[in-house]
């Protein structure tokens, strides 16, 4: 008796659950390329400092900015990249292998990146903590900016909510670009100048769609609220993704 | 700002790695799992040291842009003559020095020069007494108090030659933490760049009756009449 799992006996979920496994253990460039980013994110940040000095009378003040920025922009730009990789030709192929179908592979793709823009958020949130260090353990007077009422807790907090927000729509908007570009290039161009057409007529009109989407979804009083939007929007930039790669084939 | 050298430091280093790259194999999924799991428990750990180091470094208090206008005390002591009207938390200290000499000669040892003038007022007092008192002036940044850092040092008496030597020009460091642009919205108090007027220092003296008082340096000196 084989004991080869079958591939067909294999229910949807165990098989999502398998893509999600194959995708930690077999995609090292992904999680590597986010390790390295954020390692040289903060020894950006840390070299970077901008120093300004101010003098009055018998007084001469001399600050030293420290900003960790640096860390979220490349871990965005990881978010964003990321899934250009997952849904290239060569994935899409070699993913073709294992999955049972279309829809689970998209299953499994979708948690992978939840899972690593979810640990992503996090190391980048806790490298901008630990870039603290070193202003921090200095000797010089540190001027600790106002982190509203919870502390430097609620800070990182705020911090982790809105840049998990960020690089879920980066991955969402990374994925259906990339599933896009697996269709035809062409499309990919011909939709972004249709997009751009639009949206300047609707200008001109005076209905700024763009304007209204992004006031809509990013001005929010409450962080969470943007959590909530920004993973609604995400889940419909995966899904426009799933329907439209059921026109994808395999091995073309 | 990017540190530009470093950037090219690492490009340099990505190009020179590039042949490496062909002869040792790439690391497999696992190796780098384990690699990101270390390199996030130093995070924490990170993280967490980080947090009980902010806790106990003192903070300057927000008070918000514009929001708390401090007493003019030049106005209050210096043209009004009336130092009994400042507020008790204003006054930076309070020194007292044992004093039998006839003459004074105060002296602002500022590198500085006429910048950074001292305004000196003088009250006739009890006699054998050498008063000095300096106000606190507040110095807003962005709406962050940093008169804890600013507050003048204490003058040094020289009782032979009978020389009051002012505290000279100070110098602070500060290390300043950005809020992130992420919290910018949500958050109080980013930078904008402003900063408060800036009074230079204020300075009452109580001598004793019959000592002339001279100044030396940039000194403003005004008697009160009583």
């Amino acid at each position: 008796m084989s004991t080869l799992i079958q591939p067909a006996r294999l229910s949807r979920k165990d098989a999502a659950v398998r893509q999600i496994t194959r995708n930690l253990a077999s995609r090292p460039g992904i999680v590597g390329s986010l390790l390295a980013l954020q390692l040289a994110g903060m020894l950006f940040s840390i070299s970077s400092s901008d120093d300004s000095s101010n003098a009055f009378g018998n007084l001469n003040i001399h600050i030293q900015n420290f900003n960790s920025d640096i860390i979220i922009v490349l871990t965005l730009a990881w978010a964003f990249l990321a899934p250009l990789y997952l849904t290239g030709r060569d994935s899409f192929e070699s993913d073709m292998v294992f999955a049972n179908d279309r829809l689970t592979r998209h299953f499994g793709n979708i948690g992978y990146l939840a899972l690593i823009v979810l640990a992503g958020s996090l190391t980048a949130v806790l490298a901008c903590l630990t870039v603290l260090l070193i202003p921090l353990l200095g000797s010089r007077e540190v001027l600790l900016p106002e982190f509203g009422p919870w502390g430097l807790s609620g800070h990182a907090l705020i911090m982790f909510t809105v840049l998990l927000s960020y690089a879920l729509l980066a991955a969402g908007l990374g994925y259906l670009i990339g599933t896009l570009l697996g269709l035809s290039r062409l499309l990919v161009i011909g939709l972004f100048l249709l997009g751009l057409i639009f949206l300047g007529v609707l200008d001109d009109t005076g209905w700024h769609l763009l304007g209204r989407f992004a006031h809509f979804l990013f001005g929010n009083e409450q962080a969470a609220l943007l959590l909530i939007k920004a993973a609604g929007a995400s889940a419909i930039l995966f899904a426009i993704a799933v329907i439209s790669s059921n026109r994808q084939e395999a091995g073309a | 700002m990017i540190n530009l050298s470093l950037l090219f430091f690492i490009v340099i280093l990505i190009l020179l790695a590039a042949p490496l790259r062909k002869r040792i194999p790439a690391p497999d999924g696992r190796l780098i799992n384990r690699l990101f799991l270390a390199y996030m428990a130093v995070l924490i750990i990170g993280g967490i040291s980080a947090f009980a180091f902010a806790g106990s470094k003192a903070a300057f208090p927000y008070i918000g842009e514009g929001s708390d206008e401090p007493p003019y005390i030049y106005e209050t002591v210096v043209d009004e003559g009336r130092p009994e009207a400042v507020p008790e938390e204003k006054i930076a200290f309070e020194k007292t020095f044992p004093y039998r000499g006839n003459e004074l000669t105060l002296r602002n040892p500022s590198g500085r020069g006429w910048d950074s003038m001292a305004s000196i007022v003088v009250r006739r007092g009890t006699p054998g007494e050498l008063t000095v008192t300096a106000y606190r002036a507040q110095l807003l940044m962005d709406g962050y108090d940093l008169s804890a850092a600013t507050a003048p040092k204490p003058p040094v008496l020289d009782q032979n030659a009978g020389e009051l030597a002012l505290g000279d020009y100070q110098s602070v460091d500060i290390s300043r933490i950005d809020a992130s642009f992420l919290t910018v919205p949500l958050l109080a108090g980013g930078s904008s760049g402003s900063w408060s007027s800036w009074e230079s220092p204020v300075y009452l003296l109580t001598v004793p009756d019959g000592v002339s008082v001279s100044a030396e340096g940039p000194i403003e000196l005004t008697e009160i009449k009583e």
